[in-house]
This record gives structure tokens, sequence and C-alpha cells, in this order.
């Protein structure tokens, strides 16, 4: 077990190298941020100085290597358009979207995981059927749409809660429903499946020969066995959520990480760029990595392997 | 013959499928004394599997349903029994073993935790008793180091001894009734033979009556008391082992006994039951074997037979006998 935990942490690393010099120059091919900086009337000589400044003068290699070297000291560079260092540019948006973000997986397994195993339980029953139609409007209902349903409403209508803006409990509903709505929905039909596949085994046969209480065999059998692949999907999901709430962040005004990154991809602003690239890669890359060493408590033929 | 333990009397179970109602299990009947072992036999499909788990109300919901026929258990019917009360019987009262030990259990769980369940579930033990329970089991099917296989996991186990702790499973709870299905058509040759002397040894000690699923007759001759041969969703034939073997009356039952090979005889190919069992969503008038029968006669194919007793304990449904 200590040598597979071992291994992934090491290749947790690699992945976060890899990301963050693939960012790098992608970046780089989008484009030169001066053409966005400088106004039309500049010189020459302002263009150079700019560029000195700015460090884009030196060729590509030494940028590389300055920019590796910053990042193993925590030091992402100033932003290009904001002129603040990128980390606290970071720091003042990340809470809102990790706030965000939590609220959307919660409100996504809980219910996905409650109706898939609920479905699973009675295939073809009351249950089952409302999970079904749930779950197709779940993934072909674009995120923009939901969230104007929502709002109209919810927050027009019934004026239950605010149409927008952070701030307390109420704040949090629409745009978490609004950004799990789609992950609730593959998370259903994953637990669904996987749960059916479960309860069809024998040793669940077994567990009813014993005696065992329905709360028992579902619970504690069927579900642990049929963890892994909602793991799998939940991981993925956070992914997601964290790249993904771009749409949602837009419609609800809500000052996270998602419309930080948009804005600085558009205006070519490259440290920003790939300091927010970095974080939320790390942020992804160490929950994969927490879920790959649950496996191995869940599953003793990962963990003896 | 001791007390009745366990009477089934012409029980219908049906599968409501997709396709239409299959007739599973169509008016059995069966008894099954103290102590005793009966062997159920048939080939596969033929419903013993589903007889059994109408016995413990397990059958695949919603599809399989009982719709017709008692089952008197120690005097009670268990088909008025509520779920909840079934449960207490389950594990405790009947027990079975399932056909594959490499899928019967958890493969999350240790052994440990699987034997101590229906422990837990049916009996108040505290935790070092519980523990010394378990280890008593693991003896008791002859699991080696006990207490180190305590905390293993299945997949470090071989099939012969996953069969054993299924048994341990099984046994826990001391069952009045063990329902072994096919207990052994998973485990090669040799393990065989030792799983069934240590199957025949616990009955013993526990005082515990068995119904023997299989389809192979060297198990029903060496384990069984009585047997009953089953074909298409109904028994055809029931006697004593000794009565059935030395005087086979049903010709499907002769035909079973004509396809085992034999060791004195020099046998080019093996003998074979032609045809294929009947539909049982869709079964003709008259017998169900008349279409496979070497001995039909035009009767057979418009009359259907009944279970009648030819002589003492020796019940058999076949025009041509009766």
């Amino acid at each position: 077990m200590q040598r597979y935990i071992l291994k992934r942490i090491f290749l947790a690393f690699v992945t976060i190298y890899l990301v963050t010099t693939l960012v790098f120059f992608l970046a780089r091919i989008t484009g030169d941020p001066m053409d966005l900086i400088m106004s039309a009337e500049s010189t020459q000589k302002d263009w150079d100085m700019m560029r000195h400044q700015l460090g884009l003068d030196k060729p590509i290699y030494l940028q590389y290597t300055d920019f590796i070297a910053g990042v193993f000291i925590g030091n992402f560079g100033n932003s290009l358009r904001w002129d603040k260092p990128c980390l606290s540019l970071i720091l003042v948006h990340l809470p809102a979207t990790l706030q965000l973000t939590i609220c959307a997986l919660l409100f996504s397994w809980v219910f996905g995981i409650s109706i898939g195993t609920l479905s699973a339980m009675r295939p073809n029953g009351l249950m089952d059927r409302f999970g079904k139609i749930f779950a197709m409007l779940g993934q072909s209902m674009p995120i923009f749409w939901v969230g104007i349903l929502l709002i109209l409403t919810f927050a027009v209508r019934w004026q239950i809660f605010p149409t927008s803006g952070r701030g307390g409990l109420l704040n949090l509903v629409l745009p978490s429903i609004t950004l799990g709505w789609y992950t609730m929905a593959s998370m259903t039909r994953m637990t669904r499946s996987s749960m059916l596949d479960v309860l069809d085994m024998e040793f669940i046969k077994m567990t009813r020969i014993k005696g065992l209480s329905e709360v028992l065999v579902i619970c504690k059998h069927a579900f642990k066995n049929a963890m892994i692949p909602i793991l799998t999907l939940g991981s993925l999901q956070v992914g997601i959520l964290l790249g993904g709430s771009v749409i949602t962040e837009t419609i609800f005004s809500w000052p996270g990480m998602g419309r930080l990154m948009v804005q600085s991809v558009f205006s070519r602003d490259f440290p920003l760029i790939q300091a927010c690239v970095i974080i939320t890669s790390t942020i992804f890359i160490t929950i994969n990595l927490l879920v790959d060493i649950t496996y191995g408590y869940i599953d003793p033929r990962i963990r003896y392997q | 013959m001791g007390k009745k333990l366990l009477e089934v009397r012409d029980l219908k179970t049906h599968l409501f499928t997709r396709r239409g109602v299959i007739k599973a299990v169509d008016g059995v009947s069966f008894s099954v004394d103290k102590n005793e072992t009966l062997g159920l036999v048939g080939e596969s499909g033929c419903g013993k599997t589903i007889t059994c788990l109408s016995i413990l109300k397990l059958l695949p919901n919603p599809v399989g349903q009982i719709v017709g026929g008692k089952i008197i258990f120690d005097n009670v019917d268990l088909l008025s029994k509520s779920e909840k009360e079934m449960r207490k019987i389950r594990g405790r009262r009947i027990s079975m073993i399932l056909q594959d030990p490499m899928t019967s259990l958890d493969p999350l769980f240790t052994i440990g935790e699987q034997i101590a369940e229906p422990i837990r579930s049916h009996q108040n033990l505290e935790r070092t008793n519980l523990r010394k329970k378990i280890i008593e089991m693991l003896k008791l099917v002859k699991i080696s180091a006990p207490e180190a296989r305590i905390k293993e996991y299945p997949f470090q186990m071989s099939g012969g001894m996953r069969q054993r702790i299924v048994g341990a499973i099984a046994l826990s709870c001391q069952p009045d009734l063990l329902i072994a299905d096919e207990p052994t058509t998973a485990l090669d040759v040799t393990i065989q033979a030792q799983f069934m002397r240590l199957l025949k040894e616990i009955q013993q000690e526990f005082n515990m009556a068995m119904i023997m699923i299989t389809h192979d007759f060297g198990i029903v001759a060496k384990v069984c008391d009585r047997v009953a041969v089953m074909y298409s969703g109904k028994i055809v034939e029931s006697a004593g082992v000794r009565d059935l073997f030395n005087h086979p009356l049903h010709p499907y039952t002769k035909a079973l006994m004509g396809a085992l090979p034999k060791m004195e005889e020099d046998m080019e190919k093996l003998t074979t039951i032609d045809g294929q069992p009947p539909d049982l969503g869709h079964l003709p008038p008259g017998c169900n074997f008349a279409a496979r029968c070497p001995e039909v006669k035009e009767i057979c194919r418009c009359d259907s037979p009944i279970l009648s007793e030819i002589n003492d304990g020796h019940v058999v449904s076949c025009l041509r006998v009766q």
C-alpha cells in the first residue's frame, strides 16, 4: 500500500509539471500580449521598453526557466493586465469558486447517488421512471438555460432566492443547482448502472440468505462494491466543475476563478493564465490522488497488488 | 424415518418475463424429514434452484412469484410469513450454499466479517465470544490456522477453501435445514469428494436436514437418503435412494442413469438423451417428457400423468407405469 501511494504521489508531481509546461507554450501560441497592451499611437521605443519591462524580450527558453524557477518558490509573477501578483488575484477569487464547486458537488452527489440507488433497487419502478426522466433532462438541458429558468422561477416570480451575487447561504442555492445539474444527471446514471450490476451478483444473494436486513445488503455490501466507478466519475466531476463554472459564474455574477481565467485568456495575460491553470490543476490532481488512495482502502485487491 | 421438517405441497412458482409467463415450478410436492438428505436431481433449467429459492422466498423480484401451494416448515406455512419474519428464518433455521464459490463471497470484506454477519444478526454475542465462534466455525470446515485466516479476503483463497468458507457462513447459526445448490459443480473432482464428506460429517454433528441439488448421480448415491427427480418444473419420480437406483420407473430417470458413464464397460461414446427440454413458456399438452421419451405411447401425447405411489415411498408420474 505504501509503495502504491508513493507511486501515485510521484505521478501526481509529474502530471502537474507537464500541465505547467504545456500551458506555458500553449498560451504563447495565442499571440502577442503587446498588441493588446499598447495603444495605437505608441512608438517603437515604447514597445521595446514595455517588452523589456515585462520580460517578454528574453529568448523563450529563458522565459521558461525563469517561470519554472518562480513556481518553485511560489512566485507566479505579476499579471500583465492588472499589474498585481497573480497569486493574490487568485486568492481573492478562489474561495468563491471552491464554495460554489463544493456546494454543487454535494447537491449532485447526494441527489445523484440516492436517486440512482433507489432506481436500481426497483428497476422500472416509480422511482426508476422518475429518475430516468430526471437524468435525461439533466443531460440534455444546457447550463445557461437551467440557470435562466431557475432565476426566472425562484428569483423573479416567487422571489425566494436572490438573482445574483455572492453573499449568504441563500445566494448559493441557485448557482449550486445550476452548476450541479448536469453532474447530478450523470451521477444518477452511473450509480444506477453500477448498483444494478452489483445487485445481480451471487454474493448479494448470499447476504440475503444469511438473513441480513435490506439496509445492510444495500448500504454495506452493494454500495461498497458499486463505489469504484462512482468515485472515478466523482473525481472527474471535480475537474469539470472547477474549470467549467464560467457559464454559471457569468449568469449569477459570481466572482470566481472561472471568469478570471477567461479574462486572462482574452487579454493574453500569460502569467495569470499559467497561475490559474497551475492552481486548478493542482487541486484537481490532488483530489484524483486522494481518490486513487481511497480505491486501495475500498478494494483489498488493489491494496495487496 | 423421523418427523417431517419441511413439506412442500403443490408449489407453483412462475417467472413473469417479457416473453411471457414461464412455469418454472409447476406443482411440486416433496418433504424432508429431520436429519434426512433429499437429493433433487434434474438437468439445467428444470426448476431445481427456483424451487429452493422459493423455500427461502428469495426469488428474483419482481420476475419470480409464488402463485400457489404451501411450504410448511416446522408446522408453519412460510408463505404466510412477512419479509421481516422470513429474515429471522433465513440463515438461522434454513440456510443455503450457492453453486459458485468464486462469486458467492463479497470480495471487499474479510472472511471473518462475512462469517460474523449472520451470527450478529441472529444471536447476541459480545465481541470476544463472536471471535471465538468465528474461529470455531473455521475449524469446523477444516480451515487451517483460523486465527490468521480471519483477516484474509476471499481473493487470497482457493476455490475449495472459499466453498468451505461459504459452508461456514451457511452453518454459523446451526440451521435445521441446509440447501446445497450444486455445491461442488465449480470445484475440481478431488476437492468435490472432500467437500461432500465434510458436509456429511457436519450434518451428523448438527442433526441437520439437507436438500442436495445436483445433476450428479454419484453424489446422490453417496450422500442422499431419498431422491426426487425433476423434469421441466415437475417432480417425475421420487423414491429412497436404493429403490431408485435398483428399480427406476420413469423413462427420464432411466435415461439419466443410462447417461452415466460406467467404469466396467468400454464405451466409445457417451449416451445422451435425444432432444431438448420443452420450452417452459409453451408447454405442449400431455406428458412433458413425451417428445423425448423412448417408451412413449399415444396416450402420453394428450393426457398429463399425475404423481402416484407405486409401492412404499416410491412415487412416479408416468402413464405407462400406472
